[in-house]
Order: structure tokens, then sequence, then C-alpha cells
């Protein structure tokens, strides 16, 4: 049997998706009631039949359809930004931003340091200006945000 | 005449300072993102629409209005300047935009030509959106649970049967789009469904940080490849200014016949389900093949120009009367333009203009307002353009990912909207590497709860039994019509099926 890629994994988690939700609508939401009519599972519970229909079809074309490519860099993105999201709860949701926009303008970029400067400065006064002052969000500080906010106070 | 005292109503809503300004700042922004490399107008509209919340819901409407607008103005600068088209509709505008800067030595001309009969269209456009509008409302007005079911199904089946190469993948991602929108409450019950115990699920999927996720950040990663690509200008070194784009008079005359037959074409082009601007650029650029030109089309010439542009733009304006009148967009970016609506609780449908008459008039007369500033600030920008165009996407990838955090954060004050925007950027990655299109998921996403109020009222009327919809004329009808969409990719297959079987036939003997 010829391995498993991700033209087939797609259709395949869509079928399972809607075997979930075809599961819990018939057997926890309800489908249809005598007296009230569709319940809280009808509608979910036909569109995961049409899904599961829709999937098996993709799946068995998927056959003749070329493999994906993926490049590894590309990955590069969601880690970086795994690692942002990660360090917002340490060190705050902006400077990880900012520190995250130097890091990848620096190790992956290889840029100098008077370029990384320059876009800092482009995003940093988007970034502060519209959604900090402007808009006045109240971002996340993070754990050392927030000690020294404490002391601070 | 009662829609155009109606529209200067909206008129009266929308001029007021800072409603202009923020039309003016709309359209800025929208322009720049339309014309920056690899963004697009879907991903643009979603990266700004965070920007909406700090004004109250008019004003806000307004913004998103001529965002949306100046988006469609942006696409066909880099199609001109470095034949490489912003959005899909650019690609005719590329045709004969590109040589006529390059062989024709009229760059200024080229982008003054697509900046008026872009004008030129959208005014046609939203012109006969004023009449149409509140008339295709009317006619919904006579829908009831059975016939919204309907015209729902259409636009939801149009966009993911038709658009797009392979239906089947179309119908599936619609489907999965509207399971993620059943996450959370029910409907009509408002019982908790699909949460598995998680009380961020209760809450549903958050739209804003789903779409900068499935659009925006997935569009990051698509932009990796791009990154170490040179774009090359012979425009680079040269300085083009307002005074040398002018058109002569002579320029204007050729204009003018194909800007206003396609201002027409495209509009109608535009009202329809699944037909969107890319249709619509399409289509006007084909009938001005028809049509005499000074030059042949396809080798710059500017009647070519005129006619996708103003095509493309008349569509986008034309979209507006579904959208508003029906509560149904004809593309991704109808789509997430109707979330941004919903989310300000406007329901656009046939009580829209009896309802919330000021929002949906002053939201029209705003489009007006933005047309007329996009193309001033359009052709302010042209000396600026190759600046803009030429920014290096491998700048663009930490900033757009930043966008992306810190919008999809402050649309949802919590971490919960950046995890959404994570794992639906994730999402619609995977899904462009594996050819689905996100549009139809988008739309299945926004239209999903009308669409299940409205079948699960229809089967309480009807006590279960189909018959309803074949019982009423107007339901049949659209059914009548959904049918021949379903048909037509399965009739267009046969017939190709037919002709390889003759053609091997012929070969054979």
């Amino acid at each position: 049997m010829s391995k498993l890629n991700s033209k087939q994994i797609v259709p395949l988690a869509a079928i399972t998706l809607a075997i979930i939700f075809l599961i819990v609508g018939i057997t926890d939401l309800g489908f249809w009631d005598d007296s009230n009519g569709p319940m809280p599972g009808f509608f979910p519970v036909i569109m995961g039949i049409i899904m599961i229909i829709a999937s098996l079809l993709a799946l068995y074309q998927s056959k003749s359809e070329t493999k994906a490519t993926y490049r590894a860099e590309d990955f590069l993105v969601i880690l970086g930004a795994a690692l942002l999201i990660a360090a917002s709860f340490l060190i705050g949701l902006i400077p990880s931003a900012l520190l995250y926009v130097v890091l990848w303008l620096k190790i992956i970029e290889k840029e100098t340091w008077l370029t990384t400067f320059k876009v800092l400065l482009v995003i940093g006064t988007i970034v502060i200006g519209v959604f900090v002052l402007w808009l006045e969000v109240p971002f996340p500080k993070g754990i050392i945000g927030e000690v020294i906010g404490g002391w601070l106070h | 005449m009662d829609n155009l005292m109606l529209l200067l109503d909206g008129f009266h809503t929308v001029l007021t300072l800072q409603n202009v300004l923020v039309v003016a700042i709309g359209a800025i922004l929208g322009l720049v993102v339309g014309a920056m490399p690899g963004i697009g107008s879907l991903a643009g509209v979603a990266l700004l629409l965070p920007l909406t919340y700090k004004f109250n819901p008019t004003t806000a409407i307004i913004m998103l209005g001529s965002l949306y607008y100046a988006n469609m103005y942006g696409g066909s600068f880099s199609a001109i300047l470095l034949n490489i088209p912003g959005d899909n509709p650019a690609v005719m505008t590329a045709l004969d935009g590109y040589p006529m800067a390059t062989q024709k030595g009229r760059p200024g001309q080229a982008l003054f030509t697509a900046n008026l009969s872009s004008f030129i269209g959208g005014t046609i456009g939203m012109l006969i959106l004023t009449f149409i509008g509140p008339q295709l409302a009317n006619v919904g007005l006579k829908f009831g649970p059975a016939e919204m079911t309907a015209i729902l199904l259409i636009a939801m089946t149009s966009i993911s049967w038709l658009v797009g190469e392979n239906p089947t993948k179309g119908i599936m991602i619609t489907m999965l789009g509207i399971l993620i929108a059943c996450v959370g409450m029910d409907t009509l019950s408002g019982s908790p469904r699909y949460e598995f115990g998680n009380m961020w699920l209760l809450g549903g999927i958050p739209f804003t940080p789903f779409v900068i996720g499935t659009v925006g950040f997935s569009q990051v990663m698509k932009l990796m490849k791009d990154r170490y690509k040179v774009v090359e200008s012979e425009f680079m070194n040269k300085r083009l200014t307002i005074k040398g784009s002018m058109l002569t008079r002579s320029d204007v005359k050729r204009l003018l016949p194909p800007a206003l037959r396609s201002g027409f074409l495209g509009t109608f082009v535009g009202v329809l389900p699944g037909a969107g601007a890319t249709t619509g650029a399409f289509m006007g650029y084909g009938v001005q093949k028809a049509f005499k030109n000074k030059e042949p089309l396809g080798t710059g010439a500017l009647e070519g120009v005129a006619a996708c542009e103003a095509a493309n733009n008349a569509a986008a304006a034309g979209a507006f009367a579904p959208l508003l009148a029906l509560g149904i967009p004809g593309s991704g970016t109808g789509a997430v333009l109707l979330g941004g609506l919903l989310m300000w609780g406007l329901t656009p449908g046939p009580l829209l203009f009896q309802n919330e008459s000021e929002f949906a008039w002053g939201l029209i007369a705003s489009l007006f307002v933005a047309n007329i500033i996009t193309l001033a600030i359009a052709l302010m920008v042209i000396p600026f353009l190759i600046k803009i165009l030429t920014v290096k996407v491998k700048y663009m990838i930490p900033c757009i990912t930043v966008i992306c955090i810190v919008g999809s954060y402050s649309t949802s004050n919590s971490m919960y909207g950046v995890l959404v925007m994570f794992f639906a950027g994730i999402l619609g990655y995977l899904l462009y590497k594996n050819e689905y299109p996100t549009a139809p998921m988008l739309l299945a996403f926004v239209l999903s709860p009308l669409l299940e109020s409205s079948m699960r009222k229809t089967f309480i009327i009807s006590g279960g039994s189909v018959s309803i919809f074949f019982e009423k004329p107007i339901s049949l009808v659209l059914l009548i019509c959904l049918a021949a969409i379903v048909a037509t990719p399965i009739v267009r297959s046969i017939i190709k099926w037919v002709r390889q079987a003759n053609h091997k036939k012929i070969h054979m003997s």
C-alpha cells in the first residue's frame, strides 16, 4: 500500500471531523423531536453527511493528483509565531512582537542593524501608534511586565 | 425619486468631518494594501478589519466600505507597472496595461486610465445599486424561511461549485466552514453545542481572528517562497509625475465608450451570486474585443485597460445589491465585509432598507464618497507607486505576522483570539497546499447561522416535509436555479468526455 500524503490526509481528517459532529449531533444534541421539530443536531448532522460524501469523493480523486510539496522554511513562520505567542505570557505581547521582528530580521534574514532598525521603526509605529495609543487595546503584560508594574506601583 | 432622497439623507449621515476623514484613511490604507505585492484584497480587508473597532457602528461600516472599495483600485497598479496582477481581476488589466506602460512608453497614462475607468465603472455600479438595491429588498420581503433557505443554498453552491477547479473540494470546504460555525451556541435554542466542555469554545469561533488567520497568516507562509524574489521594473529609476500622467482629449474620447459599456455590464455581473469582479473584468474585456479599437487589444490599447478596470469596479459596487438586500455576498471579500457588518450589529437582508435605513443609505453614500476620494488619492500616489510596489517581501513577512497577532488580540481582547488566528492560519496554508479554495469556507462560515435558522424554521412549519420547497412558486424557481447550477459542471464534464471519446474514435479510424 502506498504511503499516505497530505492530499489524502486532508479528506481523511475532514471525514473524521464530520463523523465526530455526526455522533455528537445524533447522541448528545438530538436530530428530531416529534413535537418541537428539528433539534440542535439537525443541521450539523445533515451538513456532516454531505461533508463525508464530498470528502470520500475528494479522497478518491486525490489518487490521481500530484503530491503537495512543502518547503521547510514555510514552517519557520509557524515556529516564529508560536514562540512569539509563548513569549507574550512572559514578557507581554507588544515587547514579544517587537523582539520577534528584530530576531527574525537578524537571524533568519541576516539583515544589518540599520535595516532592522528601519523596519522595526515602521512596524513599531504602526503597532504602538494604532493599537496601543489609538485603539487603546489592553495588551497582556506577561509575568515580568506584571511584576515590574507591581514594583512601580 | 424616493431612492434619491434617501441617498441624499445617506450623504447627510456620511458628510461629517469624522466620516470623511475615516473614508480617506480607509481609501489610503485600502489602496496601499491592495497595491502591495502578495497581499490581495481578501487578506487586505481582513487585516484592516480591527481598525474599525475604534468607531461607532455607522462610522465603522463606512470605513469598511471604503477599505473594500479602495482595495479594488490597488490591484491594477502592479499589473500595469510590473506585469504582476495584484489580484485576480487585474489579470486582464495586465494584458494591455503593461504593454501600454512599457512598449508605448505611457505608464502614467495607463495608470490614469485605470483610475478614471475604475471611477466611472464604480459610479455606474453605485447608481444602479441605488435603484436596484431597494427593489431587490422588496423581492426579498416576499421570502419566507423556505425561500431564504433556497437562496442561501444557491449563494453557497454557486461559489463552492462553480468557482475553482474542483467542485468536490469546493463542497467539502463549504461544509467545513458550516461545521466550524456550528461550534458554540445553537442558533435557535441558545443551548451549548460542540464546545466539548471548553469555556472558550462556548462563545464560538470568533469571526475576525478566524478570517485574519485563514487569509492573512496563511498568506505569510505562502510569501516565504517569494522572499528573495527581486522585483524588476524599468520604471525603478524613472520618476512618474501626476502632470506627466494626464490623459489627452483624444485619450478621454477613447476611454469613455468602453468604460461606460463595461460599467453597465460589470454591475449586472456583480449582482449575480458567485460571479464577482474577476468575471466582470473578463467579460468586460471579452465584450470590448467585439468593438472597434484604435489599437489591437493586447498591444497596449487604452480601451483594453478601460474595459476591464471599469467592469471590475462596477462589479464590486454591483455586488453590494445582493449583499445589502438579501444578505448574500458574492465573493470571499464580500463575505469578510458581511462578517464585519454583522459584527457591528447590522444584519443585511430584506428588512435592512426598512429597519436600518440610515445605515444602508449611509453605506451606499459612503461608497460614492469613497469613489471620489479614492480616485483623488490614486492619482496623487502615482509618483510613489514604484516605492510601494517594490517593498521587499522579506520585510513584509515579520510585519504581517505581527499585525495578524496584534490585530487578532485587539478584536477579541484575549489570547483565545490569537490562538484561533494561529490555527486558522495553519489550516488555510494546508488547504492552499492541497488546492482547496478558502473563499467558500469563509462564505459558509458567515452564512451558516442564517441558513440553519431558515432551514429549521422551514421544517418546523412543514412538520418535516420537504414538499414545502416545491409548493411555493418562488422557492420552486430558486430550486430550479439551484439544480441548474449543480448540473452545469456535470454537463460540462459529460460534454468534455463525449468530445474526447469522439476525438479518440476519429484517430482510431
